[in-house]
């Protein structure tokens, strides 16, 4: 009791002290409009696109188009292009880009063509580099593995952003006019989109010196969780001024039983969630984990029921979240998020999912999230009394911490023990200008049918529950059709059985009357 | 499977439950309002003139009880040139005959109806066809030969009769004299007091439905010559007779202000003889309509067929089902998903009988004594569900009779003289 006392005077002293806004989903603005434009075999945008694409909807919307599809270009600010092979482009298409008014940035093969704009030269062979550094600063990473990038001279009005080393020598990878941009290299990932992501503020004239955020997401939170730990756990991040996000399931099946357990199951746990929520924390929704056989239509269903139970209790996501270790979920998955939720919360790093596996180091919009802004878990999970999934957390912050409006972004389980959360907590009290994230200070909705939740920058919640009672009744006790039915014969039996009892006690009262009317009627 | 098999029983079962705590409801306020109408008719009575009445009482080797049942119509209340009271002495060997003579020479009302021999024996349907036969009345009431009616029943009959113009038949109120003498009487007290105020009374409630029993009922002249009497093959000859009043367009009134008191088994091998007969009669009856139901003018009547369909077949099916599965579950866990709500249920339906049976008996001044309470908290476990057993008897002779084409046997129900020590 006196924990729990402790814990809400903690959480509303956070509340209070940290009421100033934040800027949702940082610098993503619908206005500035980019186009990236690929060349490759397929004519199809592949993993590389789409990690480009990620990166740059920090700052932009962006259109993706083949090199045949373009006609205009007239309404983009920016215009990317990405060549995954060499290619005599059309002649058309050269003079559309040589004439854009705009910032080009141009990576990978086929940069002659257009030497009149961008004063780069391909010498037509690549190089392997092992790592990379920013030349206006200290910074120098090293690849996981050798990076190939092209060889490239560039002329003298030019000058070099980034480069890469090998041995003893340096080589461009990043170089600019002022305007116009070349990226020597069409493999994105790794390091390389990092030191790409820093840059970009410059492409995309957005101050480099904006905050670093952070968060601490708890995951693992469902019918059988522990809750006294639980309540540690949350007592500790409130006691640090931590804001709580909490990835709950509302159901969880038990491995070894099959057993399926409900929030009903757990009346503990809708308490301690719903105080939690009452005092600023965060719910999201974590996405269940299906099996393949699973259709389109049960996914969805699944998830509706999923926030229609959480909702019959008054417990409201405000977001969506992928497990840490799951590792199966497939675009379909992401597309399906999409449809209920604005916002999603993930580390892409395990999963087998190509398009999703690069995380930005900070918020996006990717074209293929449909819409949705994907705040990363940038620094991996602790799980089990393990650290071995977080990412060597030193080099990761101070990598993250280079990058502007960066996210720092963690999952711990929720039965972790304490003292793994304690040291990570420390790590991220050595990031300088950082500020926690605060999730419902963010504009964030969801929908699913009959429930409809909104948070805005004022921390408010706005909820609109259409369920109807027989609804939430369902929910709340996990009803099927035959259980709804057979309560409400209980209910109906009931009232017929007290109305009898009732009839019973007034043909008592009136046995004196009846006996004399009978012997009346009977003469 | 296993939850399937049960979800079907429960269903069928709740069904049924469901639709007699209707059918108590409504009998609780028939009971309410029966009696309202009496002041206004009898206030008619002035323009409407009594009909006469023939009562028609059959009688087979009933010497035990002959003479009491004479004494009871003789003491009815009702202008006895108005009235006659025919008593068809069926083949009897005692000295059941001598009896009506005597009484016939006292009071000139009282008509002896001598079946020939070669007549004989074609059932309580044969006997009241020959009864039907010398009877002039224009109502016809039928009464059991161990009934004692009291003095108003034949005018509370009448009454309704001909301020009723759409009801065929007037069926009144039976109850036991016999109902102290052991715990089988007490029984059969509860169970046809349960059985008129809900069932009758309840279904005539909701319904206009009401069924012909075998005593204490009147019917129009017309009707029965218009049926060309009694079906001398029904085996339920109430039950046939009900199905085919109703198809004429007539409804049957269950009106209890008339009131007959009978004799009930004492025995249970009698019991068992009778109620078997009853249960076949029913069977014969559900399966000879059920077939034929489209035929059937009036569908009213198809919904009770189809509640006997579903008291002799679905409803005993049910509950061997969820039976043969509670007992498979005490031995080998069938992994029910419904054991918790299943319980309630099973705890409900008790309550429900309690209560239910209990109206029956509070409706009637003298039967909500401590006794019976306790009787009907047992009867649950005991009477009632020797039903079960009963069912698979009478279907297992039905359907012996109907493979082997075997000639059916009528069985009179022993009668106890109470004088006897």
């Amino acid at each position: 009791m006196r924990l729990m006392n402790l814990t809400v005077m903690l959480i509303s002293l956070v509340v209070m002290f940290t009421q100033w806004p934040q800027p949702a989903s940082a610098n993503i603005s619908s206005e500035v409009k980019s186009l990236i434009l690929y060349s490759n075999n397929e004519n199809t945008p592949n993993e590389q696109v789409y990690v480009l694409d990620q990166l740059i909807s920090h700052y932009s919307k962006s259109d993706i188009k083949a090199d045949n599809e373009v006609t205009d270009l007239t309404n983009y600010d920016y215009l990317f292009y990405i060549g995954f092979h060499s290619k005599r482009l059309d002649r058309y298409l050269l003079d559309l880009i040589e004439d854009f008014d705009n910032p080009i940035i141009f990576i990978g093969e086929n940069v002659n063509q257009l030497h009149q704009r961008i004063g780069v030269t391909d010498t037509g062979s690549t190089i392997d580099v092992k790592t990379i550094s920013m030349i206006d600063s200290q910074r120098t990473s090293a690849f996981t593995e050798v990076k190939k990038i092209r060889s490239i001279t560039f002329d003298r009005d030019m000058k070099k952003v980034i480069e890469g080393q090998r041995g003893n020598y340096s080589y461009p990878i990043f170089v600019t006019n002022g305007v116009d941009y070349y990226l020597a290299s069409h493999q994105l990932h790794d390091k390389l989109m990092y030191y790409l992501s820093t840059v970009l503020a410059d492409v995309f004239k957005v101050d480099r010196a904006s905050y670093l955020s952070a968060f601490i997401k708890i995951e693992a939170i469902h019918p059988s969780t522990d809750i006294t730990h639980l309540t540690k756990v949350t007592t500790y991040l409130a006691a640090n001024d931590i804001p709580i996000i909490l990835s709950v399931s509302p159901t969880y099946e038990d491995p070894n039983t099959k057993k399926k357990n409900h929030l009903t199951d757990s009346p503990m746990l809708v308490q301690k969630l719903l105080s939690l929520q009452e005092l600023g924390a965060a719910i999201i929704y974590s996405y269940p984990s299906f099996s393949e056989d699973i259709s389109t239509e049960e996914k969805r269903e699944t998830v509706e029921e999923g926030l229609q139970e959480l909702a019959s209790y008054k417990i409201y996501p405000i977001a969506v979240s992928f497990s840490s270790n799951m590792t199966t979920f497939t675009k379909e998955d992401l597309d399906i998020a999409s449809e209920y939720f604005s916002t999603l919360i993930a580390s892409g790093k395990r999963s087998n999912l190509s398009i999703f596996k690069h995380t930005a180091p900070y918020v996006t919009k990717p074209t293929y999230l449909n819409d949705m802004v994907w705040i990363p878990e940038t620094l991996g999970y602790i799980e089990t009394n393990n650290t071995s999934g977080v990412l060597n957390i030193k080099g990761q912050m101070n990598d993250l911490a280079l990058i502007p409006s960066a996210t720092l972004g963690m999952t711990v389980h929720s039965y972790v023990d304490l003292e793994y959360l304690e040291q990570m907590v420390k790590e991220f009290d050595t990031v300088l200008g950082k500020r926690w994230l605060h999730l419902k200070h963010w504009d964030l909705s969801v929908h699913a049918p009959y429930i409809s939740i909104r948070s805005n920058v004022n921390g408010d919640v706005e909820i609109d529950n259409q369920m109807s009672l027989i609804r939430e009744f369902t929910y709340r006790y996990q009803l099927t059709a035959l259980e709804i039915v057979l309560w409400s014969i209980v209910l109906i039996v009931s009232i017929f059985i007290t109305a009898f009892l009732l009839y019973l006690i007034y043909l008592r009262i009136c046995l004196r009357k009846s006996l004399f009317l009978e012997r009346k009627r009977n003469g | 499977m296993a939850n399937t098999l049960f979800i079907i029983a429960l269903s069928i079962i709740w069904m049924m439950l469901l639709y007699h705590m209707f059918l108590m409801q409504g009998g609780y306020l028939h009971y309410l309002r029966y009696a309202k109408p009496i002041v206004q008719w009898n206030e008619k009575l002035e323009t409407h003139l009594l009909p006469t009445v023939s009562i028609l009482i059959p009688a087979h080797n009933e010497e035990v009880v002959m003479e009491r049942t004479i004494k009871a119509m003789v003491k009815l209340n009702y202008p006895k040139d108005k009235l006659e009271i025919i008593i068809v002495n069926d083949n009897s060997s005692d000295g059941t005959g001598e009896i009506i003579e005597y009484y016939h020479s006292l009071y000139s009302y009282i008509i002896p109806v001598h079946v020939e021999p070669s007549e004989a024996g074609k059932g309580k349907s044969g006997a009241l066809n020959q009864g039907f036969k010398v009877s002039t009345g224009e109502m016809i009431a039928v009464y059991d030969a161990d009934n004692t009616p009291e003095s108003m029943a034949i005018y509370y009959l009448a009454l309704a009769m001909v301020n009723d113009p759409k009801a065929g038949a007037i069926v009144g109120k039976f109850r036991v004299n016999n109902a102290g003498k052991n715990l089988l009487t007490r029984f059969i007290n509860i169970e046809t007091l349960c059985f008129q105020w809900m069932a009758q009374a309840g279904r005539w409630f909701w319904f206009h439905i009401a069924t012909i029993p075998g005593t204490n009922f009147a019917i129009r002249r017309s009707i029965l010559e218009e049926l060309e009497g009694w079906d001398v093959k029904a085996l339920a000859e109430d039950t046939e007779l009900t199905i085919r009043v109703y198809n004429l367009g007539y409804y049957i009134r269950f009106f209890p202000a008339a009131t007959t008191w009978e004799q009930e088994p004492e025995h249970w091998k009698v019991w068992w003889k009778q109620r078997t007969r009853w249960a076949r009669g029913n069977q014969y009856v559900v399966i000879k309509f059920l077939f034929r139901f489209l035929n059937l003018d009036r569908k009213s009547i198809v919904f009770d067929l189809i509640y006997f369909f579903f008291t002799y077949f679905l409803f005993f099916f049910g509950v061997i089902l969820s039976g043969s599965i509670f007992a498979i579950n005490l031995f080998v866990d069938l992994e029910l998903e419904l054991g918790f709500i299943s319980m309630i249920l099973w705890i409900l339906a008790y309550l429900l009988y309690i209560t239910e049976v209990m109206i029956a008996l509070s409706i009637e001044k003298d039967q909500m004594s401590k006794r019976n309470f306790i009787t009907v908290l047992f009867m649950y476990f005991t009477y009632s569900q020797l039903w079960i057993a009963l069912v698979v008897y009478a279907l297992y002779l039905e359907t012996k009779r109907v493979l082997f084409k075997e000639e059916m046997k009528w069985y009179k129900t022993e009668r106890f003289d109470h004088k006897r020590p």
